[in-house]
């Protein structure tokens, strides 16, 4: 059984079908992408194996364990899912803290090396209204990666990056799989996808086409 | 499902991260009653009072409120002078602008429910944390209560002044006219009403929105003013309607007949009543939650 299984998920809001029988798996130690345009269903996939979105019809299971059934949410995930959810009258550090302080399995090492990872100095006091976008998205991608998660779920983390940032996401990327870390990232880029997936599917109008490049 | 767990680490990350604003609405809290108190004491001089005030004039002072209206404004013989209390209006307002501050915005909650991995413990920890920011606010009023006390050298007691009454233009008519009244009843209902009405308005932001709450608990307060109920909370927390002051029964005056006043046990049944039904109404919204409720794709 692999460690994220996605079983014929429907979404369906009034008339509009948002994701059609959509069927996925991620094992441990894989990177997988979602490309397709905005408004194609990405985004709602991830909040559908997140357990922040109902599906209307299938099943997501995680480790085996049935989402909206078993488990609330996934037991160990990282998640960055459009704007990272940041507090701006903290640093960098302290918005870390604060999220870390829920589970607390993350130690202060881990706090800083995260943000060592995305680029970011652990030592910035400067409260997060001063940050630019792509400094947000960083510290976005450094809140998911804080705890070490073993299913890492990034929406367009490239967005707002420079191309340092991107060539460190990428590193980042490898790393975590290498870790043992089942990753689903989606993009627009089909670029940056072919550059850090093991395969990617490409989404539109809610659908997976079969996907590309798991047997290569 | 390690919800017991989990709900006091929700609970200290709410507190950590909503200190600013709690330190701002405590110290905005506290400077209300401290004009309060200033605008006592010029009272004082002004009808030539030498007396220091209690504790419990001195509480009362700061949630006076405004007269209760009499039910039926048809019958009025003489217009009445419409005094808002910016004090009394302002403390509430703060109060339900705290709790706005502390309830986390949509992101905010959807982080910290997927890292807590419970719905029920997430409602928890932000309930919990809700009413330990509020009882903050009431407390840094107390404080600066007691020490406008000290500072005039009044009796630390919640017996009240006979004097107090007129000197806040309490409806005369409708006074008790018992020996002692005391300004306990009236904190006791501030406190229970408060947080009754911080866990509604937690319950409805769970349910629409934040500033939709807000919205709601801003609007409920203000027409307290003018509609003397009990549901409309606003005025459990108003000296001037508590039936410490005025009388139980309706009362003819030449402005008609005036509203009872409203009863401890009556507070504290309702808020009891308010708060227990907000935190299961919550809980059911959260642990149902679905993002695209709140998120409109």
């Amino acid at each position: 059984m692999s460690y994220l299984d996605v079983c014929q998920v429907s979404k369906q809001i009034r008339n509009d079908i948002i994701l059609d029988d959509v069927s996925l798996t991620c094992e441990l130690g894989e990177v997988v992408g979602l490309e397709g345009r905005n408004g194609s269903g990405k985004t709602m996939l991830m909040r559908v194996i997140c357990g922040l979105v109902r599906p209307t019809s299938g099943t997501v299971l995680i480790d085996g364990s049935v989402l909206w059934k078993d488990i609330s949410f996934p037991p160990s995930a990282g998640i960055l899912i459009e704007t990272p959810a940041i507090l701006n009258n903290y640093s960098g550090l302290d918005n870390l803290e604060l999220l870390a302080m829920v589970k607390g399995i993350a130690t202060p090492d881990d706090l800083r090396e995260a943000i060592r990872r995305v680029g970011l100095d652990p030592d910035n006091r400067k409260r997060c209204r001063t940050y630019s976008l792509g400094m947000r998205q960083r510290l976005g991608i450094a809140m998911a990666l804080m705890e070490k998660p073993q299913l890492l779920i990034l929406d367009e983390p490239t967005s707002g990056l420079d191309d340092s940032g991107v060539v460190e996401l990428i590193g980042i990327i490898a790393q975590e799989r290498q870790r043992g870390a089942c990753v689903l990232v989606s993009s627009h880029d089909k670029e940056f996808l072919d550059s850090v997936c093991d395969w990617s599917c490409h989404m539109d109008a809610g659908r997976l086409a079969p996907p590309a490049g798991k047997d290569g | 499902m390690g919800g017991m767990r989990l709900s006091p680490r929700v609970l200290r990350r709410a507190l950590r991260a909503s200190r600013f604003e709690r330190r701002i609405c405590c110290a905005l809290g506290a400077l209300i009653a401290a004009g309060t108190c200033v605008t006592l004491r010029l009272r004082l001089l002004v009808n030539e009072y030498v007396i220091a005030p209690k504790l419990g004039d001195i509480v009362c002072a700061v949630l006076a409120g405004m007269p209760q209206p009499p039910p039926n404004p048809d019958v009025l013989t003489v217009m009445q002078q419409l005094r808002i209390p910016f004090g009394w209006l302002a403390l509430m307002l703060v109060s339900i602008y705290l709790v706005s501050s502390v309830y986390p915005n949509n992101q905010e909650l959807q982080g910290v429910m997927v890292a807590s991995g419970s719905r029920r413990a997430c409602w928890e920890g932000i309930f919990m944390s809700v009413l330990a920011s509020v009882l903050a606010y009431w407390a840094s009023v107390a404080a600066v209560c007691l020490a406008a006390t000290l500072a005039l050298g009044g009796e630390l007691t919640f017996d009240t002044s006979t004097w107090l009454p007129s000197l806040y233009d309490f409806a005369h008519e409708t006074l008790t006219h018992g020996s002692v009244r005391s300004g306990l009843p009236v904190c006791l209902s501030t406190l229970a009403a408060s947080c009754a009405l911080a866990l509604a308005q937690c319950a409805l932001s769970a349910a629409w929105d934040n500033n939709v709450a807000f919205a709601l608990l801003a609007a409920s307060i203000c027409a307290s003013l003018f509609v003397m109920h009990p549901l409309l909370m606003g005025n459990l927390m108003m000296a001037s309607r508590s039936a410490e002051f005025v009388v139980q029964g309706p009362v003819e005056t030449e402005f008609g007949t005036y509203a009872p006043g409203i009863e401890l046990w009556v507070s504290a049944v309702l808020s009891a009543i308010v708060s227990l039904a907000a935190v299961i109404a919550g809980g059911m919204i959260v642990s149902a939650r679905d993002v695209l409720r709140k998120d409109r794709i």
